[in-house]
């Protein structure tokens, strides 16, 4: 069996994508048609963070993944280039 | 088909249909906040869902990988038998 810190890793995981899951399912699918003086509005931030939240992720990954792309390549170049020298 | 085109055949009638009905293109009326709320964060819930299926996935397989001890002590003996034959073929190891 997979050692004993992988399946703490491997669990911590699978619970937080399905927290995650259940939390950002309710918040945007489920809220908007509770009763606004329900309870449980009182756990989920105001409704435009649903998008404003995953728009900032997406684009903060984004540029942190092309960064290092960008950084990569000219890394090659310059070392294409000093090979040709 | 291939898989490339039923996936870019399915992403195109999907969002066909979500344009259609986020711009209203068709004559059909969906409830006031369906419409204004639901309709705008359903690609970012399905990128949500997305991103948490694919890191569940591999939190699953994590837990229940499966060590095979033949494999491993098979795998053992052929190393230690191409050890020695590379050293007496004169590599040194």
């Amino acid at each position: 069996m997979a050692s004993g810190q992988d399946k703490v890793v491997g669990a911590s995981l699978l619970t937080f994508s399905t927290v995650v899951f259940v939390y950002y399912t309710l918040w945007a699918i489920v809220m908007p048609f509770v009763d606004e003086t329900y309870f449980l509005h009182a756990y989920f931030p105001p409704r435009e963070y649903a998008i404003r939240i995953p728009c900032v992720l997406l684009v903060f990954g984004l540029t942190v993944v092309l960064t290092f792309l960008s950084m990569v390549m000219i890394k090659s170049k310059k070392k294409v280039e000093k090979k040709a020298a | 088909m291939t898989r490339a085109t039923q996936a870019a055949t399915f992403f195109g009638i999907t969002a066909t249909i979500y344009l259609a009905l986020l711009f209203q293109w068709l004559p059909i009326t969906l409830p006031k906040t369906v419409q204004d709320f639901t309709l705008p964060v359903l690609p970012w819930w399905a990128l949500v869902s997305f991103g948490a299926y694919s890191l569940g996935n591999i939190g699953y397989h994590v837990l229940t990988f499966r060590d095979c001890p033949e494999a491993y002590n098979e795998l053992q003996v052929q190393i230690s038998q191409a050890q020695s034959d590379l050293r007496s073929k004169g590599v040194s190891i």
